[in-house]
């Protein structure tokens, strides 16, 4: 292979043809390593992988230039770049989307980039990464690569080698993941690196690797990023499914008793003409395919139900990395369009896990929904999608969760429409935004009253520790229950309804009116029932409401306002 | 020449001896509960309906006075008077007003009769009825009690929340208001009267940001010529409300009334409105 480095011949440039395939080598090695990344995670919640939210970014953007005929180092990373702008994922593939654009520009018009070139590309990487977010903070991320590009910086300086700076690149943004936890308190008291630091390093790594010519041991244990969906699919996590078939002479009952026989909760409906069919099922390829045999299928819709959620705790030793191996699993859910909205100006675009949150949020008019949540972070084209679907010209977003607020932010370059995101961090922020929607203002009132609303409500969020840690001096052990209030780790304790009712007494005062609980899918009715009726024993003066919202891992989520 | 005679219907919510003092016919709403029919303000008080409200659980409909005694009333009238003006609540809302206009059209040859769609209902209908009864006293035509009326209308605001979605739902008096009544959670949406339909303007899940809405409706007028708070079980949210206005717009005089069966029966009890009239 041309591309090789030997002792002998070092290599001065790559062209666009190589660097392909160096982005490829990079995303296989951080594909591999997406489970360690993701296990890298501060709070033992479920949520936002790095690992697979940096690994996903990576695919996109690869996908961008797979079959471009380019040369030219600059076409191919600007095409990088804009692919992994769009499949941004989570706070690290937003940075990481940041990094790879900040290095397009600085290329932008070198059809091959020798070693100089490359440092200059990190730094302006670097630049691009710290100018993507508010708040910069060091220990994270930006530490890493600002300290990598330092370091290629230097060392083009001295040789024009490109592996030997690539060398002392990977050296440096190794040195500076060590380094994390010195910078950031929180990564060292729960004993890990910054996730997102290390997965740019593996990024870095991988390139390497590659122009060494070095083994990528793609061990049959590890997980790709590219199989990840086949596993979800292959363990069995739910599908909705939604289409109709078109007539004539459509066979009603036969159809029924063949979609019942294939998944569950069937619900067929129609008559010779027209027979519509809501199933859910483990896949939905039969039954899509068994539908268009049928006749003509219409409206297809089909939806992750629920969590698609993976744990990769085998093969995982107690060595000095901490942690189960959690490994989201991930769908790319389209939007989809709610009630047809009427043409109005100002529409809104809103995040939720869980069918009945969706609902929840569609009944209050919300121009589109978009599937996701702590553990399923959407892409930016996800979200790019669903806001393309309202139909106004200027749309609010209520991301719902910290770790999607980023890649909202994206789309305010990637749409010819006015947007705006509303910080929310959590589903009842994004409820009690969304009802400060209708008050009649412009633009600019309408993001002030929403942001205004979901800072006065309080959320509770319970869910289950993913591991052992001990956090702001609380001790937390895996299995145990832990409480998130206003999305910051608040308590842990053995007994759901218990934490349950203390955070609401926390949360709760003379001036609050309702609490509301949004029960999970591994709750029943009964339960939450009984949780209900718990809370307005405790809470005679409140009124308790309790709602299905089937979001997966989070049992409860409770909001008093 | 003989005084211009008003006619209105209960749902203005006159306070007591309003009516007789001012020489106003005021038509009873039929308010059923089940079989059984009353006749608003006749055979049934105010304390009586919300007391009935509370006992039954069905709902109560009302249905406007029947044809004959609109006609029956002209009649009687056109002994006494040749110009009536009949006001009565948004055509939007009840076919009252088409009834009266029904009763009205045969007898216009003979008498100067007009009807108006206030496109408002209570105190807000009250407002204006009461006016155009001052006028007349103080001998106003019928021509010049019309322009008074209509120019009042647009003045006239009214905003309130219901407690539940219920009343409004089955009474189908918020075609409107639906897009933003559709939700799943429990709301308290803040509906106003525009152009006599009721409109959702935006909802609210507690009563103390409902009040604060209230609040935020009430300040934004220049002037305020009078100001009625409406509730029925609700003295606490108008303490509360009489105490937020008066920070933002201190000495502003707020009366407080309880609303009416005819309007009753599609809110439901624990609503809390205001009815501004700015003044012309």
């Amino acid at each position: 292979m041309a591309t090789l480095a030997t002792d002998l011949i070092p290599l001065k440039q790559v062209n666009g043809s190589e660097l392909k395939r160096i982005f490829g080598a990079s995303a296989s090695w951080l594909a591999q390593h997406a489970p360690y990344v993701n296990s890298l995670n501060v709070f033992p919640v479920p949520d936002g992988d790095s690992g697979t939210n940096m690994s996903m970014t990576m695919q996109a953007a690869l996908r961008e230039i797979e079959h471009s005929p380019s040369h030219s180092a600059g076409e191919i990373c600007a095409k990088l770049a804009q692919g992994a702008l769009l499949g941004a994922r989570g706070n690290s593939g937003v940075i990481l989307s940041q990094v790879l654009r900040g290095f397009a520009r600085s290329v932008a018009d070198k059809d091959a980039i020798d070693a100089r070139d490359f440092g200059e590309a990190m730094v302006e990487g670097a630049r691009a990464a710290y100018r993507g977010v508010q708040k910069p903070i060091e220990g994270t991320i930006l530490t890493v690569i600002r300290e990598a590009a330092d370091a290629a910086v230097q060392a083009a300086g001295q040789t024009d080698d490109f592996v030997r700076v690539l060398e002392r690149t990977v050296d440096a943004a190794q040195l500076a993941v060590i380094r994390t936890p010195m910078l950031l308190p929180v990564l060292k008291e729960a004993g890990v690196v910054d996730a997102g630091g290390e997965g740019l390093y593996m990024i870095l790594e991988g390139a390497l690797k590659y122009l060494k010519g070095e083994p990528m041991d793609f061990s049959s244990t590890s997980v790709t990023a590219e199989n990840l969906e086949r596993i979800s699919r292959a363990e069995g996590w739910g599908y909705d499914i939604q289409f109709h078939i078109r007539g004539p002479g459509l066979e009603v009952d036969t159809i029924r008793e063949r979609i019942e026989s294939m998944g569950e909760s069937a619900l067929i409906v129609g008559d010779e003409a027209l027979v519509k069919v809501h199933v859910h099922a483990p896949n939905p390829g039969d039954i899509i395919k068994f539908g268009a045999e049928q006749g003509p299928l219409i409206n297809i819709m089909i939806e992750n139900m629920q969590a698609q959620y993976v744990d990769f705790m085998e093969g995982h030793t107690a060595d000095e990395r901490v942690g189960a191996e959690n490994l989201g699993g991930f769908e790319s859910e389209t939007a989809r369009p709610v009630a047809s909205e009427p043409p109005v100006g100002i529409g809104t675009v809103a995040v939720a896990p869980g069918q009945g949150l969706r609902r929840i949020f569609e009944s209050l008019g919300v121009g589109a929904m978009v599937s996701g949540g702590p553990t399923m972070n959407p892409s930016a084209r996800d979200l790019l999608d669903a806001v393309n679907q309202v139909a106004a010209e200027q749309v609010l977003i209520l991301p719902n969760d910290k770790n999607i607020i980023l890649a909202a932010n994206q789309l305010k370059e990637l749409t010819t429409k006015r947007i705006e995101v509303i910080p929310t961090r959590t589903v009842p922020q994004g409820i009690a935004a969304q009802f400060a929607f209708d008050r009649p203002g412009d633009f600019e009132t309408k993001v002030r009253n929403m942001t205004a609303a979901a800072q006065r409500i309080r959320t509770i969020e319970l869910t289950t520790a993913t591991r052992s840690v001990t956090l702001n001096g609380l001790a937390v052990r895996e299995g145990q229950y832990l409480a998130l209030l206003d999305a910051e780790l608040a308590a842990a304790g053995d007994h759901l309804e218990e934490l349950a009712v203390e955070q609401v007494r926390r949360a709760s005062s003379s001036a609050s009116e309702i609490i509301t609980l949004y029960y999970g899918a591994e709750v029943t009715a009964e339960q939450a029932e009984q949780l209900r009726a718990r809370m307005q024993h405790e809470f005679a003066d409140h009124d308790v409401e309790i709602y299905n919202g089937g979001q997966p891992l989070y049992p409860y989520i409770i909001s008093v306002e | 020449m003989s005084q211009v005679k008003i006619i209105t219907d209960s749902s203005a919510d006159l306070p007591a001896g309003v009516a007789e003092a001012l020489g106003i016919t005021v038509l009873p709403i039929n308010i059923h509960f089940g079989q059984k029919v009353y006749r608003d303000g006749i055979d049934l008080t105010r304390q009586d309906f919300f007391e009935r409200l509370a006992r039954n659980t069905a709902h109560p409909t009302t249905s406007p006075p029947p044809l004959a005694l609109f006609e029956q009333t002209f009649s009687d009238l056109m002994k006494q008077t040749d110009e009536i003006v009949a006001i009565h609540l948004s055509s939007k809302l009840s076919p009252t007003f088409a009834r009266a206009q029904r009763a009205a059209s045969p007898l216009m040859g003979r008498a100067k009769i007009h009807v108006i769609d206030s496109q408002l209902v209570t105190v807000g209908l009250g407002l204006l009825v009461t006016a155009a009864a001052r006028a007349a006293e103080n001998g106003a035509r019928v021509d010049e009690v019309v322009r008074l009326t209509r120019g009042m209308i647009p003045r006239v605001y009214i905003a309130f929340f219901a407690e539940t979605l219920d009343y409004l739902e089955r009474g189908g008096r918020v075609r409107k208001a639906q897009a933003i009544l559709g939700g799943m959670l429990n709301i308290k949406p803040l509906l106003i009267l525009e152009d006599g339909d009721i409109v959702a303007l935006e909802k609210v899940r507690t009563r103390a940001k409902a009040v604060e809405k209230l609040v935020e409706f009430i300040v934004e007028f220049t002037h305020i010529e009078k100001m009625v708070i409406l509730h029925s079980t609700t003295p606490d949210d108008v303490s509360l409300l009489i105490e937020q206005t008066n920070l933002a717009l201190p000495g502003l005089d707020m009366k407080v009334d309880v609303y009416g069966p005819a309007i009753g029966t599609h809110l439901g009890p624990s609503a809390l409105g205001v009815v501004v009239y700015e003044g012309m």
